[in-house]
């Protein structure tokens, strides 16, 4: 395995299996499995923690040696060559971009400036940074479940910082996994959702951590006490579109709506 | 314990204070000009200071031991050499001293330096003996010049940022104080002659040391009572000479604990013959702690953690219920194993307290450069030599309970209206 500091354990009699990285992206990692089988979660857990590892010093814009930050400081100077990783993510980035009216945007300035051309990639104008923060935990979240599906794992909780929360199959003894949110205010619980093959993604401002979602239409930084769910089949969908929901207005939310009929906001006063 | 409030403590923190009125006292090329008095090792620290500080020039240079005050004068070619820190004082044209001399010293020489009119600037800890802290405090009290101790951690950022956490009550009620510092060397200098060991190794000697309690503690204790906005009631502690057995006389090995009026304790611990803890400022608090010498804090409880652990004991009991673990967190509100969070962004320096001197960007370069700036406009810091007289009083109390072998109660003659209790 690789540096990223782990733990697991596994309880035979009741067939679970729990993994946990305490720092990872910035946050915690935990994954709850079903399985009978100790020797196929170890296996599939180490895969989990490998790609973690990977998509963490890929996409991590304050590591300097980051794939991201080479693009930070290089792409508007010349071309940077990319993986082939770096170029799902971005064509992902143009997906989002397109299909939210230019609300989710990874600049938070202005997208159009990212061109790709093959694996190349360049900034059209100086001062473009790329932020992928509220990207990168769904699209990490999207590979651990495509991990546990290969390896046979139907029913397992995974739980990205809390923020990120996929529910796949269900609970041993519920027909779902269930999740309640709280308020990062008060600590009271105020909404409660049934995950089956789904994932719950959060965004918003929090008493130790507000002002980092952008508008970048406006620049304006979103304030106040505010938090926004999105519940998605997707874990990607429900990540990107978490923040756009916090972002658009009425309008905008109806049209965003249209291009992802699966999915189901709400936006929270805390 | 609860936690003091914003003013009170914005009040002790001179570093924030000093930000916020830049703007109004520019200096117009004015210059303090600094004689310094004592110019051995942490002398020609606080002249390397001086030499970067553009509103500071060195006019003079004093020592009675003449490989020092030259060692000194060559970085400062064209400055007046003294030997008698008595004549320093009366050259008209020095506007402030910088004291750095055996603590002993630190009474007479800041009493004469207020005495004839110079501004003073003196290392910790504060003096001697209780009595020739009082003494400075009255002086001061009497004086229109401006006077600082080098109670740099007041001038650092990460411990200005690290307390404004504390004070807003992040780390919830304040329970329990642990400082240390730990080092492994002797703190002896070579001699080169038997009859300069005193002087030289003055630090070994209770006529002119207070041992760890003054050398190291002063600053940590000063630290403890600006996070608590009171001092503590009472002290007791054991000292001991368990390693360094070489004919000095202050311990090697101390364990304090001081009290407050609420059973809050501060644990203070220092022993220099083995380095594996370091220095480390540590408050405790109801929701976590913080090692404010690092700028590091630690939460208690993980909540997404303790969210995954319900669901674990769910399916062991067979129960189905919701797991409360969502909420916006991106950043890691808390995380298991007390993985640590730093509580300053940007650039910070921290020291493992090893050097006897001083270390880089620890607050000695901004306090110093407060002083000469305050030297030009005649402004005082607030508090400066109030936290000194307090640390200073509180180590010295602490030498008493360990050489008295009995609990020390804050002894009425040596308050003062700053203080809380």
């Amino acid at each position: 395995m690789g540096n990223l500091v782990s733990h697991s354990e596994f309880h035979p009699a009741e067939g679970l299996f729990y993994g946990s990285v305490p720092y990872v992206m910035h946050t915690r990692f935990d994954v709850v499995m079903m399985s009978s089988a100790k020797e196929t979660a170890e296996i599939v857990w180490e895969d989990i923690c490998t790609e973690l590892e990977r998509l963490w010093h890929m996409l991590d814009r304050f590591d300097p040696a980051s794939e991201v930050s080479a693009l930070n400081s290089g792409a508007a100077l010349s071309p940077v060559r990319v993986s082939e990783t770096m170029v799902e993510v971005l064509r992902l980035c143009a997906m989002y971009h397109e299909r939210t009216m230019g609300i989710f945007d990874v600049t938070k300035r202005d997208f159009s400036r990212v061109r790709l051309e093959g694996d190349n990639v360049s900034f059209s104008a100086p001062d473009t940074f790329l932020d992928l923060g509220g990207f990168a935990k769904g699209y990490a979240v999207r590979k651990v479940r495509d991990l546990l599906s290969r390896a046979g794992i139907e029913d397992a909780y995974v739980d990205f910082g809390g923020s990120t929360i996929l529910g796949m199959g269900h609970h041993p003894f519920g027909d779902s996994w269930k999740v309640s949110l709280q308020n990062p205010f008060s600590g009271e619980p105020i909404g409660e959702f049934s995950l089956r093959d789904s994932t719950l993604s959060t965004s918003g401002n929090t008493p130790e951590y507000a002002g980092h979602i952008i508008n970048p239409r406006t620049g304006a930084k979103i304030a106040g006490k505010i938090a926004s769910t999105v519940m998605s089949p997707d874990p990607l969908d429900a990540e990107v579109l978490s923040t756009v929901w916090l972002v658009a207005g009425a309008q905008q939310r109806q049209e965003v709506r249209k291009n992802f009929p699966d999915m189901i906001a709400s936006v929270y006063e805390l | 314990m609860g936690v003091a409030t914003g003013g009170a403590l914005l009040a002790t923190s001179p570093w924030l204070n000093a930000s916020a009125r830049k703007k109004g006292g520019e200096l117009s090329g004015e210059k303090a000009r600094i004689g310094m008095i004592g110019t051995g090792s942490r002398g020609q620290y606080n002249l390397d200071l001086l030499l970067h500080i553009p509103h500071a020039q060195v006019v003079a240079l004093c020592d009675n031991y003449e490989p020092n005050l030259q060692t000194a004068a060559a970085l400062v070619p064209g400055a007046k050499l003294y030997r008698d820190y008595h004549k320093l004082l009366e050259d008209k044209d020095i506007d402030g001293v910088v004291i750095s001399t055996p603590l002993n010293w630190h009474a007479p020489m800041v009493l004469d330096a207020i005495a004839a009119g110079k501004n003073v600037y003196c290392e910790k800890a504060m003096a001697r003996t209780m009595e020739q802290c009082k003494a400075i405090y009255d002086a001061y009290r009497q004086t229109d010049k401006v006077v600082y101790f080098c109670m740099q951690r007041m001038f650092d950022e990460k411990y200005a940022k690290g307390i404004q956490m504390l004070q807003n009550g992040e780390l919830g009620d304040i329970v329990g104080m642990r400082c240390h510092w730990f080092r492994n060397a002797d703190w002896r200098r070579e001699v080169p002659s038997p009859e300069l060991e005193r002087k030289i190794n003055w630090r070994l000697y209770k006529e002119s040391s207070g041992g760890l309690m003054t050398e190291l503690g002063c600053h940590q204790l000063e630290v403890c009572n600006w996070v608590a906005g009171k001092l503590p009631v009472k002290v007791q502690g054991v000292g001991d000479i368990v390693h360094w057995k070489d004919g000095r006389e202050v311990y090697d090995s101390v364990n304090v604990i001081y009290s407050f009026s609420d059973g809050v304790k501060i644990n203070y611990e220092s022993l220099i013959s083995n380095k594996f803890n370091g220095m480390e400022d540590q408050i405790l608090g109801t929701k976590g702690t913080i090692d404010l010498a690092r700028g590091i804090y630690w939460l208690e409880d993980d909540h997404t953690q303790s969210g995954i652990r319900q669901l674990l004991e769910q399916v062991k009991d067979k129960a189905f219920a919701a797991v409360p673990s969502a909420g916006p967190s991106w950043r890691p509100e808390t995380k298991t194993g007390h993985i640590p969070h730093s509580v300053i962004q940007g650039d910070i320096h921290v020291n493992g307290g090893q050097s006897m001197i001083g270390a880089a960007n620890d607050g000695s370069d901004k306090i110093m450069s407060a002083y000469c700036r305050s030297v030009i406009t005649g402004e005082k810091s607030p508090n400066v030599v109030e936290e000194a007289y307090c640390a200073t009083i509180l180590c010295l109390l602490a030498n008493e309970a360990m050489e008295g072998q009995k609990i020390v109660e804050f002894p009425e003659e040596y308050k003062i209206p700053y203080m809380k209790f």
